[in-house]
């Protein structure tokens, strides 16, 4: 691409984008301001020593261990699901869908509520969990049934649009060629979606690593990088929480960033 | 992009994330399985630096047993150990009275009382409210001075922290000679839910002080002006005096009487370990100086035992 035709593009497109980007600064600034406020409460030095801990390694310990399963485990049932919804229509589907978002309309706390109805200590299945020596409240898997419930509809919801936005004449193509349908959804469908999957996927790691109302009523222990915050806030205010917040959001830019590069999804949409 | 390439890389990817998933599932099942003995404690929130920072690594040291606390307001508490949706092995109330009132028979037939805390206004000392107070100026008359919502308060109806400081607002009405001072102070105060949110508020200075704990204030190294013992709730052979004010909860209807600020604690029934929990209990008694460190009060009256305490704790 030569410069003046990139200095045309500029000039010509500047005040077309002036208005989104515009409104779209003054919400940045409405996440940045928050932000380093928040940051500059503390120096570098006691964000190192609050990590030191080993009360903070263990919380990040348990949330490295925990958000990868969540969310491979609501990818493995979410993106089937999601395939199933773009492409049939059946009797309760309505119904099916107001499932799928229930988890993201009821407040975490009530989400963890009625996990703990479902799987709590006393409940029948709690209980013969319990009894095989695999207790689903009060441990890492307490915690991953935490995450994936308020987590999963993220997947669901964005691949869901992914493969709504795949042409069906495609697939029919494959059909029409001799491939089944599983051949044609993994070789077809599936990569033509990979953006709003991989989309999906980072959404959902990024709410299983920073889930806290649900995971607090279900396992508060052991705890993961949110529960430790939340106790360092109780027992040492604001400025407890910097470190492990900040290693919070550390850790899921990386994970984002390698998810996007792995899953080369571009950060402008191609044309 | 060719066919070709596009399998490799997927398949390169697919192994490698089949490998992570594999590997992951392996921690996860060595992490439940490879736990040290542990004694789960459901507390009052203002207990959190007590056991997370005092009582948690001590006992740890002494016993090898971790300690793991969750923490809510009190009455959040009663309710978890009534509803049955929490199971600890020992149940730690910022209001003695409440536990045994809530608990008694049904889950636990003793307590211990093991330290008290006095109540006073913790504040913001960059703030003119902060400044004044430090000036000597009284704090009733400056809380009378300060805008709506400048002092926060816990929510009276969740949190004995919330109606011990409307007691206050009124035994220091009798105190001071105030009239309506209660009331005035009560359509003055933001009543915040959470403890920790308002400690938060007077930290960032978004508030100019709070009524609150000694030991909260020691926690978060806030300025704090205690209240003389007739409303600060420190001195139990003052009871009667604090029983002069009370206030009724909207939502459970249940009226609390002023009476001093204790802390006590039991082992549940069904505790999945009471043995651990017991000695636990025990340890709390045996080390008042680790109380007095997380800015409690252990005074000559405590440990003050109630209904069948068991042996291993009376000791």
């Amino acid at each position: 691409m030569s410069t003046e035709h990139r200095r045309s593009r500029w000039t010509v497109r500047t005040p077309e984008l002036l208005v989104p980007a515009t409104l779209g600064a003054l919400l940045l600034a409405y996440f940045a301001v928050p932000f380093v406020a928040f940051l500059s409460r503390t120096g570098a030095a006691n964000v190192l020593g609050g990590l030191a801990s080993s009360e903070a390694q263990m919380a990040i310990r348990n949330s490295l261990l925990t958000a990868p399963v969540s969310t491979t485990i609501a990818t493995i049932f979410g993106v089937p699901l999601a395939y199933v919804l773009a492409r049939q229509s059946f009797p309760g589907k309505r119904l099916v869908e107001a499932l799928v978002i229930l988890p993201l309309i009821v407040p975490p706390v009530v989400g963890g509520a009625m996990l703990l109805t479902a799987v709590g200590r006393f409940t029948p299945i709690g209980s013969a969990a319990a009894a095989a020596g695999v207790p689903l409240t009060d441990s890492l898997i307490g915690v991953v049934l935490a995450q994936t419930f308020v987590a999963a509809p993220f997947v669901v919801i964005t691949a869901r649009a992914g493969f709504g936005a795949v042409d069906d004449r495609l697939e029919q193509a494959s059909r029409s060629l001799g491939y089944g349908p599983i051949a044609t959804f993994w070789h077809v469908s599936l990569p033509l979606a990979r953006g709003a999957i991989v989309a999906g996927i980072v959404l959902t790691f990024a709410r299983a690593i920073g889930e806290f109302g649900a995971t607090m009523m279900v396992a508060y222990n052991p705890r993961t990088m949110p529960t430790r915050i939340w106790v360092d806030f109780i027992s040492g205010g604001i400025d407890a929480i910097v470190p492990l917040a900040l290693a919070l959001l550390a850790i899921t830019l990386v994970v984002l960033a390698a998810v996007q590069r792995f899953g080369r999804v571009p950060t402008v949409i191609d044309r | 992009m060719s066919t070709t390439g596009d399998h490799t890389d997927s398949r390169v990817r697919r192994r490698a994330l089949l490998g992570t998933v594999g590997s992951v599932a392996g921690f996860t099942v060595a992490g439940c399985l490879g736990s040290t003995p542990s004694v789960s404690v459901l507390s009052a929130g203002s207990l959190a630096h007590t056991f997370e920072d005092h009582v948690g690594p001590a006992f740890k040291d002494e016993t090898g047993i971790d300690v793991h606390g969750e923490y809510y307001g009190t009455n959040a508490v009663m309710r978890m150990i009534e509803d049955r949706t929490k199971h600890p092995d020992v149940v730690a109330s910022a209001d003695a009275t409440l536990l045994r009132d809530r608990l008694y028979d049904e889950f636990t037939d003793w307590d211990l009382e093991f330290a008290a805390n006095s109540v006073g206004i913790g504040y913001n000392d960059d703030t003119e409210f902060g400044r004044r107070l430090e000036d000597g100026e009284s704090w009733y008359e400056l809380a009378l001075d300060a805008d709506e919502g400048d002092l926060a308060i816990g929510d009276p109806d969740l949190d004995p922290l919330g109606y011990r400081a409307i007691q206050a607002f009124e035994l220091a009405e009798s105190e001071h000679d105030l009239d309506g001072f209660r009331e005035e102070m009560l359509a003055l105060v933001y009543k915040e839910p959470e403890e920790p949110q308002i400690m938060a508020g007077v930290e960032s200075g978004s508030r100019a002080g709070a009524i609150v704990y000694r030991n909260m204030a020691v926690d978060h190294d806030m300025p704090f002006l205690e209240f003389p013992a007739a409303y600060n709730f420190a001195d139990p052979e003052l009871a009667d005096h604090y029983a002069m004010a009370s206030y009724t909860t909207d939502e459970e209807g249940y009226t609390a009487e002023g009476r001093p600020v204790t802390y006590n604690a039991t082992v549940v029934d069904d505790a999945d370990d009471p043995g651990a929990g017991h000695q636990l209990v025990a340890f709390l008694v045996d080390n008042p100086d680790l109380l007095e460190d997380a800015g409690l009060t252990v005074g000559e009256s405590f440990p003050r035992p109630s209904g069948n305490v068991p042996e291993e704790v009376e000791r």
